[in-house]
């Protein structure tokens, strides 16, 4: 009864924060407008005319068209899908990852611990982007080679996160008496460890897939990307470049649709911090 | 009733009717609510209650440190040597806080700033107030130090507060608050703090700078050992109301209110003071309400035992049975009426 | 103080250590062949093979390492792959322009970010204070050659005033800082978001301190009781949290040169990495890791001179 009341005032407050709520809504219609991209492109993204190069904002093509006569609104449509999805997977997979390394650094403590806890720590004092970029330079293009390269970087930061709630557990008695009634160390640790961290691991993984999008936009900028022709945010920014003068349009849609959707989770992981941590301080 | 007039001019610290509430989401908290007070020049005035009665609030009231949002002071007067403190302009009020209010907080280890030197801390009260040079307020603040008992003074005042023991963070604040030699010290709950033997040697030393200096102490506190020891007149708080006032001895060996009888019935015999608990500890039953939903009637009666049909109607004013014992409760001012 | 100091300097050495480890480790992972990229894939075995051998990549990696090791420590850090030039030579050229890069947006960002993070929060929940917040929540939503793009727009191509591109001139401060001020604002300013957001929690967080009631009860004016009581308080935290952030403008200056293509190590390792040249790239990224090794023990050390509970302890 008391848990219900609770989960409704963490609702409540949530929908208070006005800029939380924004992201929110924001967030959704993404999300929203990326599954439905297909549907929703006026032309094919990589179909070229080159006696549209380069046209300013119109109204058969919205935002414009690139130096190969590319409808730029459907290049940007389908751009999400792959922001998106490597957004979400990579914190997916990182967050799996992170939480399996840091429960048995935790659990099995002594030397095994060290090293996990020990790479932990140097993995995590990589930029993020220089990581990614090192991986991806060894790894070569391809999404799920961008999905592994972000996660590497992210999975560091919820090991930490879950070991430490593992090593808080086990000091605590109870750990003991459910080994002596026969409970398996799996069932322990799953039934008191997730729910413990369950706020952070939401805080965390909003606030990591906002970074990861934006990881991936740069890394797609650099290069490293999906390859051609398939369209990547950061690859149209990057593309557009060279016609900041005659043509920032294609510059800047696809920097502002980054920036929007970065935001967005932001605000929405900002708005999910505030209420988890004072939640967890007192 | 009250005699104002004259007599609350010529006192030194004069609480009228104050009022002060704090605005938080669940509702209006009436944290003092119409308390009024007094102390005279060279008397310590002794307010007691439990956690949450509003006495640390009165205090604060007094110097204008209540946080806004989410509270303020809403109503009455605060007096000072004839200054009304609630009216003050800001610049006016500033010169009297330090100077001649001081103020010492219960929790010294974040009450000092962590990143300056006790001596620092001491010797900037010298330097605003005073108007001191750095070198002379140095001195003085060692002075002060000294005079606290502090031991190895010249050490410690270049030390941080994380390096000296729960005591001698005390006494640094009291060494604070005393450097302009106020004429009223605010004290609360000086001393819940500290190790029990400390706590003795602490209320010694304010007794004694009391006597030497001859300025007067609010002593707030939970710990009737404390008033007992300090106070010469003594308030007790209940739900942001004052329900009894007296001298301290006639408070302890005939106290009226209900609630203070059930204080000094749940406080173990000691010491000296033996008289004054009862062989049985008996608790009071029934919890301190929170202030945003009080009882209707006397805040109290839930957990009266004297408890009338009137108690929870109407609240009981404060009535004066005679100069300096005041008392708010149908039952008692029934049978003195 | 002095065995904190210490502490932390001797902790960077392993650190170092283990991140040049890595970093051999994951360049040696790549699956194709350098050689083969130098000589194209129509290259004969035997061309292949004995371009490999003189590259030194057929012996055991175990060896490899040791000598990679061994070399870093004395300064020297190979020849490239591709052009044969030592690598030192090759740093030397660009390092100055990626050092200036990062330490001016380090330094714009904590000059500017901390007195406004701090003026926020004293005019807290203000129209400032709102617009404040969503700048700062915008500076880090946004990627670094976003903010480029931006600038270039309008410092260069609406007005006329800065240059788009190139790095100066190595021996010329005043074309250097010309061709500066436009990279240095773009990360600046991502930097600043996160140090202005920091900086304001922070000095909230102190602003509700006892200490600071008591600075009050004293009767201090109140400029000194923010001035001095709460801002030193306040300021801890956000200098611990600098280094942090510095490694992620390092990492983000890659971008910038890329957006205003400047000479530096970022470019360098762009070329290296379509080149498969292990070697370069091995040594740009030690060089990158150093660098976020040194501004963290930085940090850590002005941290501990402004906590007196670190100095005397």
């Amino acid at each position: 009864m008391k848990r219900e009341t609770t989960r409704r005032k963490i609702v409540r407050t949530f929908l208070k924060n006005r800029a939380a709520l924004v992201g929110l809504v924001g967030a959704v219609m993404i999300i929203a407008i990326s599954l439905m991209a297909t549907v929703l492109s006026p032309h094919d993204p990589i179909a070229q005319s080159m006696g549209n190069r380069l046209k300013s904002p119109s109204r058969t093509h919205l935002f414009g068209t690139d130096d190969y006569g590319r409808d730029l609104l459907s290049r940007i449509l389908y751009g999400s899908r792959l922001s998106l999805m490597v957004g979400v997977l990579s914190v997916g997979l990182g967050m799996a990852a992170g939480i399996f390394m840091g429960v048995v650094a935790g659990f099995k403590g002594g030397v095994l611990d060290n090293i996990i806890m020990r790479s932990v720590d140097i993995f995590m004092s990589f930029p993020t982007l220089l990581l990614g970029l090192i991986v991806l330079a060894v790894l070569g293009q391809g999404m799920f080679k961008l999905v592994i390269a972000i996660a590497i970087a992210i999975a560091p930061r919820f090991a930490r996160l879950s070991r430490g709630s593992v090593i808080s557990i086990k000091q605590n008695d109870y750990v003991d008496a459910a080994r002596t009634i026969g409970m398996s160390n799996a069932r322990i640790m799953f039934g008191h460890i997730l729910p413990n961290i369950i706020g952070d691991l939401l805080v965390m993984g909003t606030l990591w897939t906002a970074t990861a999008i934006r990881v991936e936009a740069s890394l797609s900028f650099i290069g490293l990307g999906m390859p051609p022709p398939d369209p990547t945010w950061g690859g149209i920014v990057k593309q557009g470049i060279e016609f900041l003068d005659s043509a920032p349009w294609i510059s800047l849609y696809g920097g502002l649709a980054i920036m929007i959707t970065v935001l967005c989770f932001n605000m929405v992981g900002d708005g999910l911090r505030d209420i988890i941590d004072p939640k967890l301080r007192s | 009733m009250e005699k104002q007039t004259d007599a609350s001019n010529n006192r030194l610290l004069s609480i009228q009717n104050l009022e002060t509430h704090f605005f938080i989401p669940e509702g209006l908290v009436k944290a003092v609510d119409d308390v009024t007070l007094h102390i005279d020049e060279g008397e310590n005035l002794g307010l007691v209650g439990e956690s949450g009665c509003g006495k640390s609030v009165t205090a604060l009231s007094i110097l204008r440190l209540i946080p806004f949002p989410p509270g303020r002071i809403v109503g009455g007067k605060i007096l000072f040597s004839g200054l009304d403190l609630t009216r003050l302009p800001s610049n006016e009020l500033r010169k009297i806080r330090g100077n001649r209010i001081a103020m010492v907080f219960q929790e010294p280890m974040t009450s000092l700033n962590p990143v300056y030197t006790i001596g620092n801390q001491i010797a900037e009260v010298y330097i605003e107030h005073n108007h001191f040079s750095p070198k002379d307020a140095w001195e003085k603040a060692k002075e002060m130090i000294e005079k606290v008992q502090i031991p190895s003074p010249s050490k410690r005042m270049g030390e941080y507060p994380h390096q000296l023991s729960g005591g001698m963070r005390q006494r640094a604040m009291i060494a604070m608050a005393l450097a302009c030699n106020p004429q009223l010290i605010l004290a609360d709950e000086p001393t819940t703090a500290l190790d029990v033997t400390i706590q003795a040697q602490i209320l010694e030393l304010m007794e004694g700078l009391h006597e030497t200096l001859g300025t007067s102490i609010l002593i707030i506190t939970h710990d009737l050992g404390v008033i007992a020891e300090v106070a010469d007149r003594v308030a007790v708080m209940y739900a942001g109301k004052i329900v009894e006032e007296a001298e301290v001895e006639p408070l302890f060996n005939e106290s009226l209110h209900p609630y203070t009888i059930g204080l000094l019935n749940s406080v173990p015999a000691l010491g000296r003071k033996a008289s004054v608990g009862k062989k049985r500890l008996v608790e009071i039953p029934g919890l301190v309400p929170s202030l945003y939903d009080l009882p209707s009637g006397c805040n109290f009666n839930p957990r009266c035992s004297k408890k009338r049909n009137i108690c929870c109607e109407e609240e009981p004013p404060l009535v004066e049975l005679h100069p300096g014992r005041k008392i708010s409760c149908w039952a008692v001012s029934e049978k003195w009426a | 103080m002095f065995t904190y100091a210490i502490r932390r300097i001797l902790i960077a050495i392993p650190t170092l250590l283990a991140m040049l480890t890595l970093v051999f480790l994951l360049v040696r992972v790549i699956p194709s062949d350098p050689a083969i990229s130098v000589l194209g894939s129509y290259a004969t075995e035997e061309t292949i093979k004995a371009l490999r051998h003189e590259m030194g990549l057929d012996r055991p990696i175990y060896v490899q390492y040791f000598e990679f090791i061994w070399n870093f420590t004395h300064g020297d850090l190979g020849r490239s792959l591709v052009n044969k030039l030592p690598i030192v030579q090759l740093l030397s050229g660009v390092l100055p322009y990626t050092l200036e890069l990062a330490i001016s947006a380090i330094l714009i960002g904590s000059i500017l970010g901390i007195p406004l993070g701090v003026l926020l929060a004293l005019k807290r929940n203000s129209f400032w204070d709102y617009s404040g917040r969503i700048f700062s929540l915008v500076g880090l939503s946004v990627p670094a050659f976003v903010t480029g793009i931006v600038l270039i727009i309008l410092f260069s191509i609406k007005i006329n005033l800065l240059p788009v591109s190139g790095g100066g001139d190595l021996d010329d401060f005043g074309s250097r800082l010309h061709h500066l001020i436009l990279p240095a604002f773009s990360l600046g300013i991502i930097m600043m978001a996160y140090i202005t957001r920091i900086a304001r929690s922070s000095m909230l967080e102190v602003l509700g301190a006892d200490y600071v009631r008591t600075a009050t009860a004293k009767g201090l004016k109140n400029r000194k009781v923010i001035a001095k009581h709460a801002l030193k308080n306040a300021l801890i935290p956000v200098v611990s949290v600098i280094g942090t952030y510095s490694a992620l403008i390092i990492g983000s200056s890659v971008i910038t040169e890329i957006v205003f293509n400047r000479p530096g190590i970022g470019n360098l390792i762009v070329g290296a990495v379509q080149q498969r040249d292990y070697n370069v790239l091995q040594s740009s990224m030690t060089i990158y890791a150093s660098f976020v090794i040194l501004v963290n023990l930085l940090t850590d050390l002005s941290y501990g001179f402004l906590n007196p509970r670190i100095q005397y302890d």
